[in-house]
């Protein structure tokens, strides 16, 4: 990473977090001039960060937020491929402003936001899922765990449930999977005819490795209308788009290039049987190019006890769209599983 | 399916027509027909020609005059509800006394009348002019002699030689006024405020055109469309104002000078805000009426009810033998608000008590999940058929249902901020209209003069807005063990 990219985010970290929320708060002047945003409640947010280790000896960066040792629960929330830990700002204020009691972590992969790069040979799901059961014995040793994943912070979900059961079995209050999958992703056609999207996929890896070059040599990779057209539906508030585009710039092209292999190889839905014990909640955008809705079913089919929720018209960044109503399922999910807890 | 009236019975056959046949539809009351089995005072017919205040599907080229009285409109429901298998599913005398929606088994538990039941989809069809309204003066009930409501009306009191007291100028009083005056000895009228009447083009339908509607039906639809796109027309009298807005007031003050003559009483019953801030009413029997010796008009709101004398504003007493409060409803404050309670824990009736009554598309209401209010919050209409409205309204909930299936989902709530970007659209538009700015308190607005009730513009409008479902606006939900996959 070089200083310039540094500096930029570090500055994002300074303000993501909070810029995430205000956003979303904003008034959105739409197309009759209609404001129909309502203001955020709470104070800005402020988190306690700090790091947790890798086995391979990385410092991931993770910030706390709400109640500290006399937390009620943990929810661990991990994002998606290219973003950020930045983007769940939105989840991280309604979760606390709901309930107080709940400790509420958000931490960014190995090789995003500001965790340190991953040499490429570990950047895998299931190394993704080995992070995130180190950063669970981290911040929450004790008491029941909510995990929250986005995208690949699903599919880390679903390695840790493959690799630690026990893990899960025993500390895993209940899991949200928030536009993702659990395998197939091979045959994903993006919302594009199926040829445009096989020439796409044979030609990502090559534009990649030219946009690593170009990094190399100091010059920033190219992030713009495409990107917003794989991650948001048409007609999307423009303030959520550029605000999820300004952290993907932040992500280097070594990460984007190091971490697209493994989707390939994601299939998981194994891994769920390790779950079917735990609340769940499905949720996606019936518009999501990158995980499409068959996924999300896919996953509830998988777990009978599940609850699914669709939001017509949204694309892949669910939680931003429906930030309310996603933050709601959230708070509900929450309580349903600490409900159970209390009284098994 | 709660309400027999136009929108219970028309939601009923187009569910059936939809293949879903697991329906119940409840009444509170032994029959059918809703407000046109409620309001049987004498005079009692429909301001909006019947050939357009009638179900699409089901023209009747029967109707006796341009605009049906009561008995005829409930005959046709009755009919309808025969010939389109509607009376297999019909519970007359099941009220429904509440209804909780459970969020984990994504649906509503009902208790009626006769025992509870569960329901997938709640759909109201109560509409919003259902409780009568009493005006808010001490000694209603310290009044010996007969009183009863205009949408109560008691048959069995003989009006012939009475005094009688008619509190309220609206769209009833208007219309059983020159009957209670044939008979009675006195009315006393009670004019809190004047009402623009114009004249009403009644005629009887001779039989060689109802002849020719029952052979050409397309003649019947041709002169359904005529009637619908002459009051879209006339919408632009109420948006705008202008020349139409003018004339209308010149006909108005036309009918009112040819039949009163008095001036000081032509000056009473001359409205001081702008025609069609409240509810334009038709008659040509009104005027004449009041100009009649019997009948006296009092100028101001009533004061008080004593035992045998109603006291006006400015402290004179009238003594009378009757009271026919023609004061109209509650609006939108029905039974039902305060019986369901939705996710959130809290009633309908609560809910609106927060916001002012409010919906999506006048339908849907965020933390009331798989409820459907037909003529809901601002789907009234001051210038054309309701009934276009509820078919309009059954068409979204078909829309919805089949989304429902579609997403393999059980559940579907409108997001709050669609809601809410819903409403702040369409106050802004009724903002401009004679209704919000005519310069009238009218039952078209909440004390807070939210206008809770009107549609702002035109109903095909309202109609290409519900003829899609618009999952945008939504949250589906499946619940754990109940999904299905498509």
């Amino acid at each position: 990473m070089n200083p310039r990219q540094m500096n930029k985010l570090a500055a994002l970290a300074a303000t993501a977090a909070g810029a995430a929320g205000v956003v979303v708060a904003r008034r959105r002047a739409g197309a009759r001039g209609v404001d129909h945003r309502r203001p955020v409640q709470g104070s800005p947010l402020t988190g306690r960060p700090r790091t947790v280790e890798t086995e391979d000896g990385l410092a991931l960066s993770v910030v706390e937020h709400g109640a500290q040792d006399s937390a009620t629960a943990t929810v661990v929330l991990a994002h998606g491929y290219v973003q950020s830990s930045a983007l769940w700002a939105g989840q991280v204020r309604d979760l606390i402003d709901a309930r107080p009691d709940l400790r509420v972590v958000a931490y960014d992969h190995r090789g995003h936001g500001r965790s340190p790069r991953t040499p490429r040979d570990r950047a895998t799901i299931s190394q993704l899922g080995r992070d995130l059961a180190r950063v669970i014995e981290a911040v929450a040793p004790t008491g029941p765990v909510i995990l929250v994943g986005h995208s690949m912070g699903g599919m880390t979900i679903m390695a840790l449930a493959e690799e630690h059961p026990g893990l899960v079995g025993e500390r895993v209050a209940a899991v949200a999977f928030v536009g993702t999958s659990s395998g197939g992703l091979a045959e994903v056609t993006y919302g594009l005819p199926a040829p445009v999207a096989a020439l796409m996929r044979r030609a990502l890896p090559r534009l990649n490795a030219r946009n690593v070059k170009a990094e190399l040599a100091g010059r920033a990779r190219h992030v713009g209308a495409l990107d917003a057209r794989m991650i948001f539906p048409r007609g999307a508030d423009r303030e959520l788009v550029a605000t999820a585009l300004e952290v993907h710039r932040a992500c280097s092209a070594e990460t984007v290039a190091a971490f697209l292999d493994t989707f390939r190889g994601h299939d998981r839905v194994h891994a769920l049987q390790a779950l079917s014990h735990v609340q769940t909640l499905v949720v996606v955008g019936d518009k999501d190019a990158l995980c499409p809705v068959a996924h999300s079913h896919a996953i509830a089919a998988a777990l009978p006890a599940s609850e699914l929720v669709i939001y017509p018209g949204v694309g892949h960044m669910v939680h931003l769209e429906r930030r309310e109503e996603v933050s709601r399922r959230l708070v509900g999910l929450v309580d349903r599983a600490l409900a159970r807890e209390l009284a098994a | 399916m709660v309400g027999s009236g136009f929108a219970g019975i028309g939601t009923v056959v187009n569910l059936k027509k939809q293949g879903v046949d697991d329906v119940v539809l409840l009444e509170r009351a032994d029959s059918v027909g809703g407000t046109w089995r409620d309001n049987t005072y004498p005079g009692c017919a429909c301001d909006v020609p019947s050939h357009l205040y009638s179900f699409s599907f089901a023209p009747n080229p029967d109707w006796s005059h341009v605009f049906s009285r009561q008995p005829e409109i409930r005959a046709y429901l009755e009919r309808v509800t025969d010939e389109f298998g509607v009376r297999p599913h019909l519970h007359t005398g099941t009220d429904l006394l509440s209804g909780t929606w459970d969020d984990d088994a994504l649906l509503w538990r009902l208790e009626t009348s006769r025992g509870p039941l569960t329901a997938d989809l709640l759909v109201s069809g109560c509409g919003g002019l259902v409780e009568p309204a009493y005006p808010d003066v001490p000694g209603i009930e310290s009044f010996q002699g007969p009183a009863f409501h205009s949408a109560r009306w008691d048959h069995d009191v003989d009006l012939t030689g009475k005094r009688v007291a008619v509190i309220g100028t609206g769209a009833s009083a208007v219309q059983f006024l020159p009957e209670v005056q044939k008979q009675a000895a006195k009315v006393v009228l009670f004019q809190r405020t004047a009402p623009w009447v114009v004249p009403r083009h009644d005629r009887v339908i001779s039989d060689a055109e109802r002849a020719l509607f029952r052979r050409v039906p397309a003649l019947q639809s041709a002169a359904r469309g005529g009637i619908y796109w002459l009051r879209e027309l006339n919408l632009l009298a109420f948006t705008r104002g202008g020349r139409l807005r003018a004339a209308a007031e010149k006909q108005a003050r036309k009918n009112l000078e040819g039949a009163i003559a008095d001036p000081a009483l032509r000056a009473a019953l001359t409205p001081d805000y702008t025609i069609g801030c409240k509810r334009v009413l038709l008659s040509n029997t009104y005027y004449p009426a009041l100009a009649q010796p019997n009948v006296e008009v009092v100028t101001s709101a009533v004061a008080e009810v004593r035992p045998h004398s109603v006291v006006d504003g400015d402290g004179v007493e009238h003594e009378v033998d009757v009271i026919v409060y023609g004061t109209g409803f509650r609006v939108m404050d029905i039974p039902l608000a305060h019986r369901l309670t939705g996710r959130e824990q809290h009633t309908l009736a609560q809910e609106w008590a927060k916001t002012g009554a409010e919906a999506h598309r006048g339908t849907t209401v965020a933390g009331f999940p798989n409820l459907f209010l037909l003529l809901g919050p601002n789907t009234a209409l001051g210038h054309s058929s309701v009934v276009f409205m509820i078919e309009a309204q059954i068409a979204y909930v078909m829309q919805a249902l089949a989304a429902l299936d579609r997403y393999g989902a059980r559940a579907l709530e409108v997001r709050r901020a669609a809601q809410d970007a819903y409403n702040v659209e369409l106050q802004t538009q009724l903002d401009t209209t004679v209704w919000n700015q005519g310069g009238c308190r009218a039952w078209y607005r909440d004390v807070n003069g939210k206008n809770f009730t009107l549609w702002p513009t035109h109903t095909f409008t309202f109609r290409r807005q519900t003829a899609r479902f618009d999952g945008d606006a939504y949250e589906l939900r499946s619940a754990a063990a109940t999904k299905e996959y498509v």
